[in-house]
């Protein structure tokens, strides 16, 4: 079985047909065997041998066709940690107690790093 | 921030600038703050030509004029400051060079080895970070790195790395080992102050090689 938005997606842009192939099985994989549960484009990058840019756009194109989803990952920047997952910049100004720092940190000790989620289980269900 | 000079030469334009920022501290035995005055210099080196461009700054101090949404002096705001100026002097838009391609070239590098590696700094496809800090050697050399490097590092993400370049492969350029931070996350090369303008050539000429 196929997915048929990732179909579409070919369809609409036969040029990056086989790029978005392997990104796909990328995210089934990275979802499956190695469960995680956000697509980060500068991993995408390294497993797929692109540059940051290059699997961002691929990452967005597939949000662009809902399958995939834009999401902003919150970490402290001093220490790593993720503090939080929002949909949207403005959620900064929530970002909840760093346990770590022991502190509600100022938006400019936060480092945000765009990442992506399915959007539902299309991705996952099709054939690999 | 104010313009030092300015100049054009050929395809090349050339400026800096120089501001007065403020070290400050606290006395431990009164309690006092100490304020030390520290200069700091910019300088914008645009090549036209080759369409590359490199923006030189010393790291900002505690005190000064740049501040983020809530009024705080930030070295992000110094950074982005610059930058904003830098792409306002060229008059287009600019595109940071891959640092991650640069550092994975330079780890991937048999001998003979340009650079020593100090630090590495890298996250594997679980999105695990793992930072490793050798002695005064080279990571590489380490076999629990390299037996991990070997399984999967090809897939590693490259995050941070630091280098020392090596006298030895820098056919006469270099009279000592030269410290070099690559900051991909970031988006930054840093330098040690006292390198001298060959240096920091050479250490930007063996980037933009990669």
């Amino acid at each position: 079985m196929s997915s048929r938005k990732l179909e579409l997606a070919k369809k609409r842009n036969p040029g990056l047909a086989e790029l978005f192939d392997r990104t796909s099985a990328y995210i089934r994989a990275q979802i499956i065997h190695n469960r995680q549960n956000f697509i980060i484009p500068k991993l995408a990058a390294a497993a797929l041998d692109m540059n940051d840019g290059e699997a961002f756009i691929l990452l967005d194109l597939l949000a662009q066709e809902d399958l995939l989803r834009r999401v902003y990952n919150v970490y402290c920047r001093k220490n790593g940690i993720l503090l939080a997952t929002v949909d949207a910049l403005e959620a900064l100004d929530t970002i909840p107690h760093c346990d770590f720092c022991d502190k509600d940190h100022d938006p400019s000790d936060l480092k945000v790093e765009i990442a992506f989620v399915l959007k539902d289980d299309e991705l996952l269900t099709m054939a690999a | 921030m104010s313009l030092a000079y300015s100049e054009i030469e050929g395809k090349v334009l050339r400026m800096k600038w120089a501001e007065q920022q403020e070290r400050t501290s606290l006395n431990e035995t009164n309690d006092g703050v100490v304020s030390i005055p520290v200069f700091k210099r910019v300088v914008l080196i645009a090549d036209f030509g080759e369409k590359i461009a490199e923006l030189r700054l010393n790291p900002p101090e505690n005190r000064h004029a740049y501040t983020d949404n809530s009024g705080r002096p930030t070295g992000e705001a110094y950074y982005n400051a610059y930058i904003q100026k830098a792409k306002d002097m060229i008059g287009s838009p600019i595109v940071p060079l891959d640092l991650r391609h640069v550092i994975k070239s330079l780890v991937e590098e048999q001998e003979p080895r340009v650079a020593r590696i100090h630090i590495d700094n890298h996250t594997d496809q679980q999105n695990y970070r793992s930072k490793t800090t050798g002695p005064n050697a080279d990571v590489r050399d380490s076999p629990d790195w390299s037996l991990i490097y070997q399984a999967s590092g090809n897939k590693w993400s490259w995050d941070g790395q630091s280098f020392y370049w090596l006298p030895k492969a820098s056919s006469g350029f270099l009279t000592r080992e030269v410290f070099t931070h690559i900051d991909a996350d970031e988006g930054f090369v840093k330098v040690n102050a006292d390198c001298s303008d060959e240096e920091v050539g050479y250490v930007i000429s063996q980037i933009r090689a990669r």
